[in-house]
């Protein structure tokens, strides 16, 4: 049984860790579900939990903001497959996403676009255009090819610019890749 | 033009907000209780269900199971549901796939999925999946413990009442991850669910699931 020592580390660098990157992974996983704010909550909760459950192998890693990142696409990744499982008939109808921008118009626009792309090119676009991440450590994280990330990515772009335009014209220097 | 890196940058919202770190603390705490109960709970488990293992080991032997991978609730006759014997695969819309368990039908089928379920069970809807064993096919990153079976990597999760089973379509099939979920009160064995998902072969008219 671990001691109260360590237990008492753990909760220590826990909460330093969540009250840093807490916000950064709440606004990750708003794009990633889309301005679905209950969910996105969920999806940090649960991401939280978990990464307080591997405290000890997230310390020894070293790098608790990329293991947060991983479990969060993961998560979100593992909660579309349980969606799948008790799916009914698909609906237009969704819950009007909450943003926080001044622009509100401009915010919606951009999650309802992101609405229109499949879970795994939503993750694409969250990992290499918000979080900057390169291709391989995109396909790291989501478990395939480095080429699936870049068809992917380009078919993602494609339906953002449809569900955009003209109204917004898309620009990225990361555009087929 | 827009940069799509500041379109994202706005829809995430503000960069700064106030965080209650101790209501995660709270959560992880209690997960952290749960999983020690539990392992000590299972450890308990292990020592009683040491005397029927010979009972299990006797079943297994005759269909030629592997022993280590059965899972706990295969040990409990009372929920267990025969596994199908050999015979002709069966097709349902653009899925072909090995015998079905004993005692279960196919209720119904899409492009995406194929619902199995309990011969008169009380859920007749084939988009609703709880207690049924699900064929569907869909694009999302396979996630769970690899278990390698035949030349391919099976992704398989059996944590939670539902078990679910990937593995990436064969060359020549759409592309993509075929899977099976079932409930692990069947106590159906991963060795079975592999080889059963291994036979699942998906033709050109399967479409892959939202999720």
């Amino acid at each position: 049984m671990p001691s109260n020592r360590q237990s008492a580390q753990r909760d220590t660098e826990f909460v330093e860790f969540v009250t840093a990157q807490r916000t950064a992974l709440v606004r990750m996983a708003r794009l990633l579900t889309a301005g679905d704010e209950p969910s996105a909550e969920d999806l940090v909760q649960t991401t939280l939990t978990r990464l307080y459950l591997h405290w000890p192998r997230v310390r020894r890693a070293g790098n608790p903001v990329g293991y947060a990142r991983t479990s969060l696409t993961h998560a979100f990744v593992d909660e579309q497959r349980r969606a799948y499982k008790r799916r009914e008939i698909p609906t237009d109808t969704l819950t009007e996403p909450a943003t926080h921008d001044e622009d509100r118009d401009l915010a919606h626009a951009v999650l309802a676009a992101l609405r229109t792309l499949a879970p795994r090119q939503r993750a694409v676009v969250v990992l290499r255009h918000f979080l900057d991440l390169d291709v391989a450590e995109t396909a790291r994280i989501l478990g395939c090819t480095t080429g699936t990330v870049k068809s992917q990515n380009a078919k993602a772009l494609d339906r953002l610019r449809t569900a955009l335009e003209p109204g917004i014209t898309l620009s990225t220097d990361k555009e087929s890749a | 033009m827009n940069d799509l890196t500041a379109l994202l940058e706005r829809a995430a919202g503000p960069a700064t907000a106030p965080v209650d770190a101790h209501a995660d603390l709270t959560r992880g705490r209690r997960a952290l209780s749960r999983t020690r109960r539990r392992r000590r709970a299972l450890g308990l488990a292990g020592v009683a269900t040491a005397g029927v293992v010979g009972l299990g080991a006797t079943r297994l032997v005759d269909r030629g199971g592997d022993v280590t991978a059965e899972s706990p609730a295969s040990t409990t006759p009372t929920t267990e549901t025969p596994w199908a014997p050999p015979g002709p695969d069966l097709t349902a819309g653009p899925y072909t796939f090995p015998p079905i368990p004993q005692g279960w039908e196919i209720q119904g089928h899409r492009a995406q999925v194929v619902t199995i379920a309990p011969v008169g069970f009380a859920d007749q809807e084939p988009l609703s999946f709880p207690g049924k064993l699900v064929i569907g096919y869909d694009q999302n990153p396979p996630s769970g413990q690899r278990v390698e079976h035949d030349g391919r990597t099976f992704f398989v999760d059996t944590s939670g009442d539902t078990a679910k089973i990937a593995v990436q379509t064969r060359a020549g099939e759409p592309d993509g991850e075929v899977s099976i979920q079932y409930p692990t009160s069947t106590g159906w064995t991963v060795d079975d669910m592999v080889t059963f998902l291994a036979g699942v072969q998906v033709s050109p008219g399967a479409e892959p699931g939202l999720g």
